[in-house]
């Protein structure tokens, strides 16, 4: 990648979209730690935080959800948002070796934390199911609740929508936008292209590595290279 | 939905330790004391297995050589300083948890793969260390000797003796063992297990937690380590051999790798039923290897596994619901 300069103000949505290959996942993990730039930086609300390890850009409000579903299997769905959480709740690792009333209410705290946040997505039925028999669309939404147990001030979406049925669709489309008016910034990578134009209030476009257009929707949808780059000339 | 068949995990508890104290009346001969006096011991070196290799899903071979570490060090303490077995048991504890931590911090950092090869790396060196280093280990000769425990001014030398000893330190050890993986901790473990890279999304400081998991693995093999150097009174270089690994992965893979209570059963029958068996040693090895095969084939989950299986195809099935 080079030359990908942009900022997303707080309170934003912003799509990331581009062909495949174009490097948005990519981004993704630079920005989140999984790779380290080898030129240029990464500034999360007032922070350098490039080359940051994942476990740390996360524990400063940064969550991200990944292309390929990921959530832990053989866990049920309800351990799997108390795993994502328990990083959250600003104690040691090693605390909570001893049932003490302290770490009988962190416990609590996750579990009524991950059980509304399963409700919100209306897939309560299955708090107590292993993750791996979940549908591939409860998975999804499985794993938005978990980088939510964080309470992250930013959310990064790899294909929110990717695979997903029409009605889900719709579904998801409501959630971003519920969750970006309690505040969390979005950005979002998509190729759901009615989806990001709906949802987006801004949208950049990558092109084999490069930042070729930016700006609101409906402008960048008749941006030259952006055609160019999608339908060739 | 428990009914007759499934009691309640604590009267299950407490009938096994109930059978565990009376086992020394069961068994009559100096013999069968003995092999149960082992298979504690197994327990605690079974359960340090399980740890990285059922709970971090890190397949160790270093086993044995924290638990030879442990033994020498801990018998090297008692013959050349003359310090007690408990300065021992927790001098063999810590270089157990301290050479853990100084092979895994390099090579957790590697591929699983890369991972395994150098444990197994690890306890080749041990042996030929404490087989060439004469000055300190006497080498193959062994270390002849070591004194029995004291307790409160008591000499514990028979085997009954130490059957009780070993049983309040494998129930402390899975105690301990039970309250780590239900902790924090060891939910912190599972996630590396099951998926690392989303762990670590979700804020985890993977690498730390896989060193910790192995550093406590080291301390429970020095422990066990130390127990069998007193128990048996002499040591020697053998201890570190692959045979151990072997015995120790047919306990953990079939007790049920990354339950507590399945890898325990696991050590008890695979100790309790090849010596009862008096199979011919190098024709159980080989039988071992028949009997991994076949169950890795049939129940991968082991014994926890296959009962669990068992258990819920019992239950009325839930279905899941769609979204």
């Amino acid at each position: 990648m080079e030359n990908v300069s942009f900022s997303v103000d707080r309170g934003e949505i912003v799509g990331l979209i581009g062909p495949n290959g174009s490097g948005k996942t990519t981004l993704f993990d630079c920005v989140t730690g999984f790779l380290s730039p080898d030129a240029g930086s990464v500034v999360f609300a007032g922070r350098d935080i490039t080359g940051l390890p994942p476990h740390s850009v996360s524990r400063m409000g940064l969550a991200r959800s990944f292309q390929q579903v990921r959530v832990f299997p053989r866990l049920t769905a309800l351990e799997n948002l108390r795993a994502a959480g328990q990083q959250h709740q600003g104690v040691h690792l090693w605390s909570g070796l001893l049932p003490t009333r302290r770490s009988r209410r962190l416990q609590r705290e996750l579990d009524e934390r991950g059980l509304e946040l399963l409700a919100v997505m209306g897939i309560s039925s299955v708090a107590d199911l292993p993750a791996s028999t979940l549908s591939y669309g409860q998975q999804k939404l499985l794993e938005i609740c978990m980088a939510l147990m964080s309470r992250p001030s930013m959310l990064l979406l790899d294909e929110p929508v990717a695979g997903v049925n029409p009605t889900l669709i719709q579904a998801i489309k409501d959630y971003i936008r519920r969750l970006n008016a309690g505040g969390v910034t979005m950005l979002v990578i998509e190729h759901n292209l009615e989806v990001v134009m709906d949802v987006c209030h801004r949208v950049i476009v990558l092109d084999s590595g490069e930042l070729i257009a930016q700006g609101p929707p409906e402008v960048v949808q008749t941006d030259e290279r952006v055609l160019r780059a999608y339908f060739g000339k | 939905m428990r009914r007759g068949l499934h009691p309640k995990p604590g009267v299950l508890v407490a009938t096994a330790v109930l059978l565990a104290l009376l086992m020394p009346l069961l068994a009559r001969s100096n013999y069968l004391l003995h092999i149960l006096v082992m298979t504690e011991i197994y327990v605690i070196l079974a359960l340090s297995l399980n740890l990285v290799m059922g709970y971090a899903g890190l397949l160790s071979l270093a086993p044995p050589a924290f638990f030879g570490i442990g033994a020498y060090a801990s018998a090297l303490l008692s013959l050349r300083v003359g310090l007690s077995f408990w300065v021992g048991l927790a001098s063999a504890g810590a270089a157990g948890l301290l050479f853990a931590v100084a092979i895994g911090v390099p090579s957790l950092r590697l591929s699983r793969h890369s991972f395994v090869i150098v444990t197994l790396s690890f306890t080749l060196l041990a042996q030929i260390v404490a087989t060439n280093w004469t000055e300190l280990t006497r080498g193959a000769m062994g270390l002849p000797g070591i004194p029995a425990v004291e307790l409160g001014g008591v000499k514990i030398t028979s085997k009954t003796g130490w059957y009780y000893l070993m049983l309040v330190l494998v129930i402390v050890t899975v105690a301990g063992f039970k309250a780590l993986v239900g902790s924090r901790l060891g939910r912190a473990i599972v996630m590396v297990r099951e998926d690392e890279v989303l762990a670590q999304a979700v804020g985890l400081n993977t690498a730390s937690v896989k060193l910790w998991a192995f550093a406590i693995s080291g301390l429970l093999g020095g422990i066990a380590g130390s127990c069998y150097a007193h128990y048996i009174s002499f040591i020697d270089p053998s201890l570190f051999d692959f045979y151990y690994t072997e015995n120790l992965l047919i306990m953990v893979i079939l007790g049920g790798a990354g339950t507590v209570w399945g890898v325990v059963a696991g050590a008890v029958i695979f100790n309790a039923i090849p010596e009862l068996l008096r199979i011919h040693p190098e024709l159980r090895t080989l039988l071992y290897g028949l009997v991994l095969l076949g169950a890795i084939s049939v129940a991968p989950g082991g014994l926890a596994g296959w009962i669990k299986a068992w258990r819920e195809s019992k239950r009325p099935s839930v279905e899941a619901e769609g979204a």
